[in-house]
């Protein structure tokens, strides 16, 4: 049985959001967060807009939700997931990730947060890029509230050691 | 605090963020699933998988657990792997309705002793059960989620069917409305759909569960039964006589549209098309001529169908490979692999947030299984 409302207005306002006023306001954050958590521009391109594809089908159920970013990037996340599987599979025949364009004065901290493990990148940035909320981020990642809670508490102290060293291997040099 | 925040934002350079794609163009992207031009990623895919099932080297790096040498670049959220199949434990003998949403799957069905067993609340990502509960009126039979709803319908006898509503967050029932006749169930934003048999379609507010309207149904002793509410509207089946019927919403009434075989089980909107199962076969009536065009044949009567917006997922009662992907453009049917065992595959659902397709099993135990491409 389908049960999915599909085709909506996008700029219709009766749920309270237009699904045109929050994806405007959305995308790049979403593609931000995506390129953060999958180091892979192309992928993460791919998956935000598959994602708010999915959303403006469903925007008469998504957009009265309390939290429809949270919803799309769940969506964006598992699209993401499978498209990197799909691209493990095809290895051998196609290209590596596209690196993704980093400010070029914040090298030390893509570094930091690329060493991160993977639960904690991904709750630093849905929390912190994404502005979601640490009820929204247990949603999207299917953990408890007091686990994302842990997670960031763990994913700060890490990035702080990693700057930390970074900066006094720095001076190090300088000395 | 701020500073990391600002820090984390600032780490994409802006100027290269791509602009977003027209809301002309993600409409374009979903018209864009099942066609051609989606095929051959689709095949090499397919043929790519193939190879590494045969080597079966490749496969333990996929699905097994993520080795040291996957780089940073690789890794999103999840960290345990979904589970394949999830048992039902001692409350569901024969699973009757499966209904998929928001990471949850919803199931209910038939005690083994045949009695009427509770609605069944699994978490899809660990299979955890989250809750259990027990429905008042009979067996579910019908099942569909709305916002932060499921909605069941449930059936004592002929005359004696009820729909229940359950609040998905205190997982209590906060409706229970006698309806007297069977019939399907579809939900959309505004309304619930349901049919009360002879007595009509019944257009429900689903905040408040009062009827808005009581639409008049054709076929007397035998009206339509299934429902099904999409983009393209909402359609109705009849299981007696195969007609299809479209609702006018704006006037709460009803036309017969075409007649597909002899008779309508289920219903899904794929693309701009309907596509109705009929006994063994696959019809597509395409929504813009209103007559019915490919048939795909199944060999086996269908007994679950759902979409995932690219494909028809089918399950059938064919032992050992009961589950098919349809291919709406080609038509072309790909049996799904089914682990050792698993059999009696019924009702089919969609989670558009996991991208998930599951189906109810009774072999080797009552279960859940994923659908994998």
């Amino acid at each position: 049985m389908q049960v999915t409302t599909m085709g909506c207005d996008p700029g219709s306002e009766h749920l309270g959001v237009s699904f045109e006023a929050w994806y405007r306001g959305e995308y790049r954050n979403i593609v931000r967060s995506l390129m953060l958590i999958t180091g892979d521009a192309e992928v993460a391109v791919e998956a935000a807009s598959e994602a708010c594809a999915r959303a403006l089908e469903r925007w008469e159920r998504v957009g009265v939700m309390a939290s429809p970013s949270g919803w799309t990037y769940a969506v964006g996340l598992n699209v993401a997931r499978r498209t990197i599987r799909r691209a493990r599979l095809e290895a051998l025949f196609r290209r590596g990730p596209v690196p993704v364009s980093i400010r070029e004065d914040a090298s030390e901290l893509w570094e930091a947060v690329q060493q991160l493990p993977r639960q904690q990148r991904a709750a630093v940035v849905l929390h912190y890029v994404a502005d979601l909320s640490q009820k929204d981020v247990a949603s999207v990642m299917g953990v408890a509230e007091g686990t994302v809670a842990a997670t960031l508490h763990a994913a700060r102290k890490r990035l702080a050691n990693a700057l930390r060293q970074d900066v006094e291997t720095k001076e190090a040099g300088r000395e | 605090m701020n500073d990391l925040r600002r820090s984390l934002k600032d780490l994409v350079d802006d100027a290269r963020l791509p602009d977003p794609p027209s809301i002309e163009e993600l409409r374009e992207r979903t018209r864009r699933r099942g066609h051609p031009t989606h095929r051959p990623r689709r095949l090499l895919a397919g043929v790519l998988t193939a190879a590494v099932v045969t080597s079966g080297v490749v496969l333990a790096i996929a699905y097994g657990p993520r080795s040291s040498t996957n780089g940073p670049n690789s890794s999103v959220t999840q960290v345990t792997r979904r589970p394949h199949t999830i048992v039902l434990g001692p409350e569901i003998g024969q699973p009757t309705v499966l209904a998929a949403s928001n990471g949850k799957l919803w199931v209910s069905g038939y005690t083994p002793d045949n009695g009427d067993g509770p609605l069944l609340e699994f978490d899809e990502k660990t299979g955890t059960l989250l809750s259990t509960i027990p429905l008042p009126n009979g067996v579910a039979y019908q099942i569909a989620t709305g916002e932060n709803s499921v909605w069941l319908r449930t059936q004592q006898g002929e005359a004696s069917t009820h729909l229940v509503k359950i609040d998905v967050a205190t997982h209590r029932i906060v409706a229970n409305i006698d309806i007297q006749r069977d019939g399907g169930l579809a939900v959309t934003s505004d309304a619930l759909w349901t049919i009360q048999g002879v007595f009509g379609l019944l257009r429900i507010d689903p905040q408040t569960g009062s009827t808005i309207a009581t639409i008049p149904l054709p076929g007397g002793e035998y009206p339509p039964l299934s429902v099904t509410a999409g983009a393209l509207g909402v359609f109705l089946g009849s299981p007696y006589d195969g007609s299809v019927l479209r609702v006018d919403e704006q006037t709460n009434t009803v036309s017969v549209v075409t007649h597909i075989g002899t008779r309508v089980n289920q219903m899904v909107e794929l693309g701009g098309s309907l596509w109705v199962s009929t006994g063994t076969a696959l019809v597509e009536m395409p929504v813009n001529t209103g007559h019915p065009g490919r048939s795909i044949e199944l060999g086996a009567p269908i007994l679950g169908l759902t979409t995932d917006g690219h494909s028809i997922w089918v399950t059938t009662d064919k032992p050992k490979s009961g589950a098919f992907r349809v291919d709406p453009t080609s038509g072309e049917i790909t049996p799904t692999p089914l682990r050792a065992g698993v059999g009696g595959l019924s009702a089919a659902a969609f989670d558009p947030m996991t991208d998930t397709t599951w189906a109810t099993a009774s072999a080797p135990k009552p279960s859940l299984v994923l659908l994998t491409h």
